[in-house]
């Protein structure tokens, strides 16, 4: 009785442990195969064949369609580039030049994925929408309030999370990302 | 007895790791929000599907880019063929090939339209001997494998300014997905 009683302990303790493992390790973003580069993060091989069991795991779970490397890039920022959590009641700054792309989109969403309700009806930029600076960098402030130049509502979102997509884009990310590519820079300032 | 109880503790350690090795290989087949599952309620079998405007809050699926404007076919190749068709947009227009489990196998941009379109003829695995132009019929046609029977494809184009949406949203209804 005793031997069958351990043995009965030992299988409840390996399946509470390995499924909490598996809760862990899906709830949150892919926890391999990324390539951060400043405050953003890929995964080059969410988009093919070769997705790991874990990504694969997570898309299931999120519904979230991959974006294929033909069709281009996807960097996922959660934090400023300081490694501050994006907060939709602070101002959000998104500066720098964009790597080379035919074209590309900035869009902000809630840790959910969708986009952030707002009157302005406004989600994000494209390479087209967004003004630019005279020497061809962009400045992006994404804010509860209304702000001159490119403004990205926010709603007051407590958490908040930025998707960079390069369309037919020349970077390529294997292991690690390119030593000369510079994404833009994100800070954040003026939190309640 | 430590001897007993270390034995107990690694024969758990063992199992706890397969439990966990068994439950995320099997996550994608058991998880009922898959985006395949998502779509299953607006997006009827061998037809492609503009999807709504994207009212926020309202997307089916999350992390898709608002800027685009959107068509769904939920694919079954397990009784025959589909037979694709994507016309290319004046703008970054794009096709993908999702398996019922949400992984990429396949991709195309408008830049491999030929005339203006891009045909392509989706058949099961081991249907197909290659993937290769077959040029009969005098068109510029792609056959591809689906790995599972069951799956998505995207079409999608890429609105840069909300001026171009009606336009592509003309593109997107022509798109098709029809059983061969």
């Amino acid at each position: 009785v005793r031997n069958i009683l351990v043995l009965l302990g030992v299988m409840a303790i390996a399946a509470f442990g390995g499924l909490a493992m598996t809760r862990e390790m899906v709830a949150g973003a892919p926890p391999f195969g990324r390539v951060t580069v400043d405050a953003w993060t890929v995964w080059p091989r969410i988009g093919t064949p070769d997705i790991d069991p874990y990504a694969r795991a997570i898309l299931a779970r999120t519904g979230e369609l991959p974006m294929a490397p033909a069709e281009g890039l996807l960097f996922r920022a959660e934090t400023t580039s300081d490694g501050r959590m994006l907060d939709g009641r602070c101002r959000i700054t998104i500066s720098g030049m964009m790597p080379a792309a035919r074209a590309w989109t900035l869009t902000l969403y809630g840790p959910d994925g969708r986009t952030v309700p707002n009157q302005a009806e406004r989600f994000g930029f494209t390479s087209q929408d967004v003004l630019r600076q005279g020497d061809g960098r962009i400045e992006i402030v994404a804010a509860a309030q209304v702000q001159p130049g490119n403004w990205l509502p926010t709603s007051n979102a407590p958490r908040v999370v930025l998707m960079l997509r390069l369309y037919d884009t020349p970077v390529t990310i294997t292991d690690r990302a390119p030593r000369e590519l510079a994404l833009p820079r994100i800070m954040q300032g003026a939190c309640p | 007895m430590m001897l007993r109880i270390g034995m107990a503790a690694l024969i758990a350690a063992a199992l706890a790791g397969i439990v966990h090795a068994a439950s995320v290989l099997a996550m994608p087949q058991l998880a009922g929000q898959t985006a395949y599952q998502r779509l299953s309620a607006q997006v009827p079998v061998n037809a492609m599907v503009p999807l709504a405007e994207g009212q926020p809050g309202s997307t089916p699926l999350p992390f898709e880019d608002p800027a685009m404007v959107v068509a769904v076919c939920r694919y079954d190749v397990g009784t025959g063929a589909v037979r694709v068709h994507f016309p290319a947009a004046p703008t970054l227009a794009s096709i993908t090939f999702y398996t019922q489990r949400g992984v990429a196998f396949a991709a195309l941009t408008e830049k491999a339209a030929a005339r203006g379109t891009v045909d392509i003829e989706l058949v099961a695995q081991g249907r197909a001997p290659r993937i290769a132009a077959d040029g009969e019929g005098g068109s510029a046609g792609l056959r591809l494998e689906a790995p599972l029977p069951q799956g998505l494809i995207v079409v999608r184009y890429l609105a840069l300014e909300p001026l171009m949406r009606p336009m592509l949203r003309g593109f997107a209804e022509q798109a098709r997905c029809t059983p061969a």
